[in-house]
């Protein structure tokens, strides 16, 4: 019961931090709004080569990218900020470090009210998707399994990622601008990655979230894969392997930079001006 | 009357000299991180380039893609770096220094604008030959001089704006981080930043072109790119357009500015932190 009370807290905390203490009707609709401009940039390289052809099978394909791309992106970026504003802006890392419960339960609070938020985007650019450009959707039940259990993948690649702040200092948050662009770029968010070339092909096609990405479209009816390193019939199966080898491996790093960050006294350091 | 000028243009010079200084001297503070980041930008626009790819676009497109996120760098800076940057500067407790300083407050904006122009075109002259190297762009059409002025116009507009924007961010304070973000992503979509601004509806077109990353955007993909560049206006043209923004951006700057610190004088805000 504690820890749920803990988690929860950790998740308003979140929602309030990110809302800035603003009405609930105006960060909704800043969160609407804001996810259409990634989807409208692809959009318009998309016009600027085929028009307004939207019936192409590549379209869907890189809607679908575009759009589950945010969940990616806020899990990862979030849990980052969580843990730099933490240390740097509020100086209360280390208070949240001597609590009772764990920080990465905290941070999973925090990150769950950042996949809240992605899901409420999602759904509004899905629906518009349907509306505005006529994509048929067709849900699976598959696809539940797949929504469900990306909630640790993305936390563990947030975590991995936010355990390098805990060593750097402010200046590094350009790191987490490199591995999101990294992770775009092998994701096959925009385009199969089988145009990568070697050996980047071969670990796109080996990462958890391309694996995802490709379940997720096969599942809402796109036929259109990214990879074809594994069986159409076998995602399922491989994305939930390499996901649960993907988060005990970020989960046994962020202990090992934890203590790493405790010995060398960086837990209350903080940048300066 | 003449000893006060040159009294008053030689603090002011100094005070840009060392704003600018600080900036430079971080930019060399750790020579990877000029390495990284250029990777950084690199790997940003490859998946745009493998998207072009994908579609089967012209190769010029690829180009746009990459004169996109050459230009993308200094946008970024302008709103975090000189916008943002006096919000920043309350939050460490510097704000307060700057206002009983007796120089121009535009002295120093303009200081830290030279000396984040130095630091990203390092940063992205790097990624902006290496792209070029990597992904095989030709170059259809090159006249430097011209580029170097449209260059320098668009930088002379972006910082102009970014100086304007930094006494409002200012005032609404706390909002900096979401207004920074706002400004950030939308203006992706609709400043033409990898596609010819022409694909636009006309009524988008006109409502950012006030931004000078529009034109700025255009008018280097005609220079590098000609008549294949699908531009909109005539680069003279949107040379013109752009210096009478950025004489435009300066002079709010210089107004808002007096009147950010006369309302926080009054207001006492100049010394809080968090708000």
């Amino acid at each position: 019961m504690a820890i749920a009370k803990f988690f929860l807290s950790a998740f308003l905390l979140a929602l309030k931090v990110e809302s800035n203490w603003t009405r609930p009707f105006w960060f909704l609709f800043y969160h609407a709004i804001k996810p259409f401009s990634s989807v409208i940039l692809v959009l318009f390289m998309y016009k600027a080569v085929l028009g307004f052809d939207f019936k192409n099978p590549f379209f869907p394909f890189i809607y679908v990218g575009t759009v589950f791309w945010t969940f990616v992106q806020s899990s990862t970026l979030g849990i980052s900020w969580s843990i730099l504003s933490d240390r740097e802006f509020y100086e209360t890392l280390k208070y949240m470090i001597i609590l009772p419960y764990s920080y990465v339960l905290n941070l999973f609070g925090r990150f769950f009210a950042y996949f809240i938020l992605s899901l409420f985007s999602v759904t509004i650019l899905l629906i518009s998707g349907k509306l505005l450009f006529t994509i048929n959707f067709s849900l699976k039940i598959l696809f539940i399994i797949y929504f469900i259990s990306s909630i640790p993948l993305f936390f563990s690649t947030g975590l991995l990622f936010g355990s390098l702040l805990l060593l750097y200092p402010r200046y590094a948050f350009f790191l987490q601008e490199f591995f999101t662009s990294a992770l775009f770029l092998i994701s096959g968010v925009v385009f199969p990655v089988k145009l990568l070339p070697f050996p980047l092909n071969l670990i796109a096609s080996y990462s958890p979230i391309t694996i995802w990405l490709d379940g997720i479209r096969k599942n809402l009816g796109i036929n259109f894969l990214s990879q074809n390193t594994f069986d159409p019939n076998k995602l399922l199966i491989n994305f939930l392997i390499l996901s649960f080898l993907f988060f005990i491996l970020s989960i046994k790093i962020f202990n090992i930079t934890e203590q790493l960050a405790r010995r060398k006294g960086k837990i209350e350091e903080t940048t300066g001006g | 009357m003449i000893k006060k000028f040159k009294e008053s243009f030689s603090i002011n010079l100094r005070t840009l000299i060392a704003r600018a200084y600080v900036r430079i001297v971080a930019t060399h503070r750790e020579g990877s991180w000029i390495f990284l980041n250029g990777l950084t930008g690199i790997i940003s626009l490859a998946s745009y380039v493998y998207l072009y790819r994908n579609l089967g676009a012209k190769k010029i497109y690829e180009g746009f893609v990459i004169i996109g996120s050459f230009i993308l760098a200094f946008w970024i800076n302008v709103l975090w770096s000189i916008a943002s940057q006096l919000y920043w500067e309350k939050l460490s407790g510097n704000l307060r220094y700057f206002i009983i300083a007796p120089c121009s407050k535009m002295a120093i904006l303009i200081g830290m604008s030279f000396g984040g122009i130095y630091m990203i075109l390092l940063r992205s002259s790097f990624v902006l030959f290496l792209a070029f190297f990597v992904f095989k762009t030709p170059l259809k059409y090159f006249n430097p001089l011209l580029i170097f002025l449209t260059f320098f116009i668009t930088l002379f507009g972006l910082y102009g704006l970014g100086m304007a924007f930094s006494s409002l961010y200012l005032l609404w304070g706390r909002e900096a981080w979401h207004l920074s973000s706002l400004f950030q992503e939308p203006i992706y979509a609709f400043s033409g930043l990898y596609y010819p601004i022409r694909v636009l509806p006309i009524f988008i077109v006109i409502i950012f072109s006030l931004i000078p990353l529009t034109l700025g955007l255009d008018a280097m993909r005609q220079c590098f790119y000609g008549k294949e560049a699908e531009g909109l206006l005539n680069v003279y043209l949107e040379l013109i357009i752009l210096t009478f923004l950025s004489i435009i951006f300066i002079f709010l700057s210089y107004l808002s500015l007096k009147k950010m610190e006369e309302v926080a004088r009054k207001k006492g805000t100049l010394i809080e932190r968090w708000q």
